[in-house]
């Protein structure tokens, strides 16, 4: 058990982490705030504006803080990118498990925590449930994918990501633009029951947060499950003094 | 301490052991050479668990390395060719590491650095490469750890260093560790190391430890054309040829010539291991 997991240790390797990490961590926060806060900057007085601006500001800010939590995430272990820094980072005297739960509590538990500390000035947008169970729902499964592809592929698990979600997106809307009766077809009757469970009118906020968690924590389970797999197997590449014969 | 066994290994289609068989003993510094590719790094980097192999195994005091755990690490401290140090003081980098080294001696970095000219309140991200190294070995070396790998320690050091290298890696040696030294700078190392381990394309070419080989092998300058009878090995010389020769009953023991003995080694290994049968 105490080379599994020791929580004197993973304190140490948190520290040790959080030292390095810093800076960056800073810069991140900084960002988020910029992207949680221009719309006070812009839209003061925001009951004299139109629904449609609000709408925009929303959109933005929804698009900014997806982008913002890909990119943190992705940069999980953009510590061991390099094998100068590599080396040190896996032979340090700690479980696999402290070390990717250290790195994960940085990049991705505490900015999503520090994400949904209720926002007053933004509350004028997100003004029902519905809207905050799918910001819930999308952000923290999409961030879990980001962690994923962080790990397997290191500086480029952004791009692939971003590509992934571009052919993914390009797919489902060619296929129902040239499958128009696939639309019709859809069964919708699991919608109805989400809307009859969190209700329409007036949601309930309880439910939709328990829902959101629910079908956030499948995908998300198994992508940080799977990163955590492939961490504990990672290694160098090749040595760097290495040369072909 | 350090068992590794059948090991085979490969980048790729690029086999680099094949069925290795090796033992690192306690108290001893082991001097591991060999040419460039030879996997000496490599060899390296599979015992301290950042390679894996695809068959045999690495054994460190009972730990499969491979899996990297914490009790084996806590013992093992790898100083690579090539690192990367964080940007803040000597003395915050000690304070954030040492803990994870239950053997860590606050004592023994103050002696290595005093003995480097050094000291804790310098700031990382202003020294050069061959400071980093320097205050890098005496972290190193203050961890206590029984197993010590080092890859080119002595690469970007300037030639004092050199020498004060040997003298903190002796002086820092206990009869519980032992200190792997992977290098090219043969010279650099001669006076300290305990055991020469020489790597070939895929195998172990040669591994004796020094007493044994001064007791067989003599290391010897002549003129040319006059190499001894019975020379393992001749390679020009300043004074003519230096050869490497079985040592006989009578003959003085000679020291060590490892540049010599290595090149003898490439050269017709079982030329050399034959001599040490022989006798």
């Amino acid at each position: 058990m105490n080379n599994w997991f020791n929580i004197k240790r993973f304190w140490l390797v948190l520290r040790h982490e959080f030292a390095e990490a810093w800076p960056e961590l800073a810069i991140f926060a900084a960002v988020f705030m910029v992207i949680m806060c221009w719309p006070v900057v812009f839209f003061k007085g925001a009951a004299g504006q139109t629904q449609a601006i609000l709408g925009v500001a929303f959109g933005v800010i929804c698009v900014g803080i997806v982008l913002y939590y890909w990119i943190l995430a992705s940069r999980v272990f953009a510590n061991i990118q390099r094998p100068e820094r590599k080396i040190g980072y896996l032979t340090l005297p700690a479980s696999n498990a402290e070390k990717f739960y250290s790195r994960l509590l940085l990049y991705w538990i505490l900015p999503l925590a520090f994400g949904f500390i209720p926002y007053p000035h933004t509350g004028t947008e997100i003004t029902n449930a519905w809207m905050y169970f799918f910001i819930v729902l999308l952000l923290v499964v999409q961030s879990s994918l980001a962690v994923l592809f962080g790990t397997i592929f290191r500086k480029g698990g952004l791009l692939v990501l971003i590509l992934a979600e571009v052919v993914l997106t390009v797919a489902w809307v060619a296929y129902f633009t040239t499958n128009p009766q696939s639309v019709k077809n859809l069964d919708l009757a699991f919608v109805a029951q989400i809307a009859d469970y969190v209700g329409v009118t007036e949601p309930d906020m309880g439910r939709a947060a328990k829902l959101a968690f629910g079908i956030a924590a499948v995908p998300t389970v198994f992508n940080i499950g799977l990163a955590r797999i492939i961490f504990s197997r990672k290694r160098l590449r090749r040595p760097m003094v290495y040369v072909e014969q | 301490m350090v068992t590794i066994s059948n090991l085979q290994f490969s980048y790729g289609s690029h086999e680099v052991f094949s069925n290795l068989n090796l033992t690192f003993d306690e108290g001893k510094i082991y001097g591991l050479l060999g040419l460039n590719g030879a996997g000496k790094s490599t060899l390296l980097y599979l015992m301290s668990g950042l390679l894996f192999a695809k068959n045999g195994t690495v054994d460190f005091n009972g730990h499969n390395m491979s899996r990297r755990s914490p009790d084996a690490l806590a013992n093992l401290f790898i100083v690579p060719e090539e690192f990367d140090l964080p940007a803040m003081t000597f003395e915050r980098y000690v304070l954030l590491n040492a803990p994870f080294y239950p053997d860590f001696s606050r004592a023994t970095l103050d002696r290595c650095l005093a003995g480097f000219g050094m000291t804790a309140d310098m700031n990382l991200a202003r020294l050069s490469m061959g400071q980093k190294k320097k205050a890098f070995v005496c972290f190193a070396l203050a961890t206590n750890t029984s197993l010590l790998l080092m890859d080119e320690p002595t690469n970007g050091l300037d030639i004092p260093s050199k020498s004060q290298f040997r003298k903190v890696v002796a002086e820092c040696m206990t009869d519980n560790r032992t200190i792997i030294i992977s290098t090219h700078q043969v010279r650099d190392v001669e006076n300290l190391i305990d055991n020469v381990t020489i790597m070939g394309s895929r195998q172990l070419l040669f591994d004796m430890p020094v007493a044994q080989i001064c007791d067989h092998l003599t290391f010897v300058d002549c003129k040319l054309g006059q190499e001894p009878e019975g020379a393992i090995y001749s390679q020009p010389s300043a004074l003519g040829s230096a050869v490497v020769c079985g040592r006989k009953a009578g003959d003085d023991e000679t020291t060590l010539d490892i540049e010599l003995l290595f090149n003898a080694v490439l050269a017709n290994a079982e030329s050399v291991n034959q001599a040490f049968a022989a006798k």
